[in-house]
């Protein structure tokens, strides 16, 4: 049996007295949405920064793809798209790939057509809309060929109509091409609509409160959110984030 | 239609102050070893145009060498400073506080220690052109985007990366505005260099006619380096042009 996309077992960390993360088990299988809500400032960003291997945790394991965690092992997707202003959309899909070596223009082409972006890609980021750019970070990310992709809270500076609109881009592309992801957001309704599992992170320290599986049929439909089951989960999920003594 | 909207305001400032020039000087008749007239230094320039031509093609090719070295020294400085900190520390202040030395008093100090030849005036050059073009480039290395930074060290990047792919590119557009002042400066050091010493060139083409008291060939001579400046320039622009693609 192959590894999983993800396995953290008993990870700590903290900065200086600081504890930041506490006693996290998280998997993420091949081919898995699993999401992450939490309350902001929960050390969400530093546990990307550990599964990165930008850091090295205090104490516990990650394996990526059944590697101990380290550089060059993950796609990912930063809370702004980060994008360089000096190159074109093409050259900044091939980014990722250019890192590792395998830089693949065709490939990037290939793809920026397949996902409605084709007519930009000899344009510059800022003559992109904010939605348009974090597409473009997403694809960066999904090409970058690696079995985990980590996406941090992408959506978080849109407004509530563009985050609709990439929400229903983002499930298109991965129902189509299913990919481990580890999702990170503060919103629960995103989390359910996405996602197959959400970990629910207490504030700091952070700890999984809870693990819930989504119920819901995939290819899911936009319409689920009016789901009895999925306004109860809702609730539930909102009771247990708000509940908690800040 | 917009540059000839823009380059006709200067234009027209400058030949009205020529006319105004020339008018006073035949209106007052001051002398013409005190203060010539337009017409005269046009005389002169046309008079002198071969001797005009060899001495400008050797302050030309000494301002390019002196340009090309105090560049290279300027982004020398600037990458090894940005890749040790610790250097940085040490020596940015020294750096910041040698500019406060007068080129020209050095200069016979150059000569003393190396002679007539070319490498005591490429040494001028390069003192005056480096400073802007190493600072420039510090800055602008050390200005790129954290963000970026931050999702290049997730994606894999090492340092190598995080500099060419990263700080070097955001460099170039500060990088370049170092290289305009430069530009200016490396004529104007050319001169000062050809002042100390030299059988050739604009520079020693005005010490001499100094001493003859030739007003109307010094003024010659202070045009051609204005031209001269302004070609050294417009060389930065062109190439500027060409490597910063980046449209914000």
């Amino acid at each position: 049996m192959s590894a999983d996309a993800l396995e953290i077992i008993g990870l700590n960390h903290s900065f200086k007295d600081l504890e930041v993360l506490k006693n996290l088990d998280i998997v993420v299988r091949k081919g898995e949405f699993v999401s992450i809500v939490g309350p902001s400032g929960s050390g969400k960003s530093t546990l990307f920064h550990l599964i990165g291997g930008v850091l090295t945790p205090s104490a516990g394991t990650i394996e990526v793809d059944g590697k101990a965690a380290q550089r060059g092992l993950i796609g990912y997707m930063p809370q702004q798209p980060a994008l360089m202003p000096w190159r074109t959309i093409e050259k900044n899909v091939v980014l990722a790939r250019e890192i590792a070596g395998k830089a693949d223009l065709g490939l990037a082409r290939q793809w920026l057509e397949k996902v409605g972006l084709g007519d930009f890609k000899r344009s510059y980021p800022h003559q992109l809309s904010g939605g348009m750019q974090q597409r473009v970070a997403f694809l960066r990310a999904l090409i970058s060929d690696q079995e985990l992709l980590c996406l941090d809270e992408p959506f978080s500076a849109l407004d509530a109509m563009t985050r609709a609109e990439m929400h229903r881009w983002l499930l298109d592309i991965w129902e189509a091409n299913r990919r481990a992801v580890l999702f990170v957001t503060h919103n629960i309704e995103e989390a359910l609509l996405l996602s197959d599992t959400v970990y629910v992170f207490s504030h700091r320290p952070a700890t999984v409160l809870e693990k819930v599986t989504v119920p819901f049929d995939r290819p899911r439909r936009g319409t689920v959110v009016d789901d009895p089951e999925f306004v109860g989960l809702r609730r539930r999920l909102t009771d247990l984030l708000t509940g908690e003594p800040r | 239609m917009t540059t000839l909207r823009r380059a006709l305001p200067p234009a027209i400032t400058i030949v009205l102050l020529i006319a105004g020039w020339q008018l006073y000087t035949t209106v007052s008749g001051v002398d013409r070893w005190l203060l010539p007239s337009p017409k005269d230094i046009w005389d002169a320039a046309v008079e002198q145009r071969a001797v005009l031509t060899t001495h400008t093609l050797a302050t030309a090719e000494l301002t390019l060498y002196g340009f090309a070295a105090g560049v290279a020294a300027g982004l020398l400085i600037a990458v090894v400073l940005h890749l040790v900190p610790f250097l940085r520390a040490a020596v940015y202040p020294l750096l910041v506080i040698s500019q406060n030395v007068p080129t020209i008093a050095i200069a016979p100090l150059l000569v003393v220690w190396l002679g007539f030849g070319l490498a005591p005036k490429l040494v001028v050059i390069i003192l005056v052109c480096f400073f802007p073009v190493a600072v420039a480039t510090l800055d602008g290395l050390g200005r790129s985007d954290p963000r970026i930074a931050d999702y290049l060290l997730m994606s894999g990047a090492g340092r190598g990366q995080l500099f060419t792919k990263l700080q070097w590119p955001n460099a170039l557009p500060t990088m370049f505005s170092g290289l305009k002042i430069a530009a200016t400066y490396s004529v104007f050091g050319a001169i000062i260099s050809e002042w100390l010493g030299s059988d050739k060139g604009i520079g020693h083409y005005m010490i001499v006619q100094k001493s003859a008291f030739r007003a109307d060939r010094l003024f010659v001579a202070i045009t051609i380096v204005i031209i001269l400046a302004l070609l050294v320039f417009g060389l930065v622009l062109l190439v500027e042009r060409l490597v910063v693609r980046r449209e914000r």
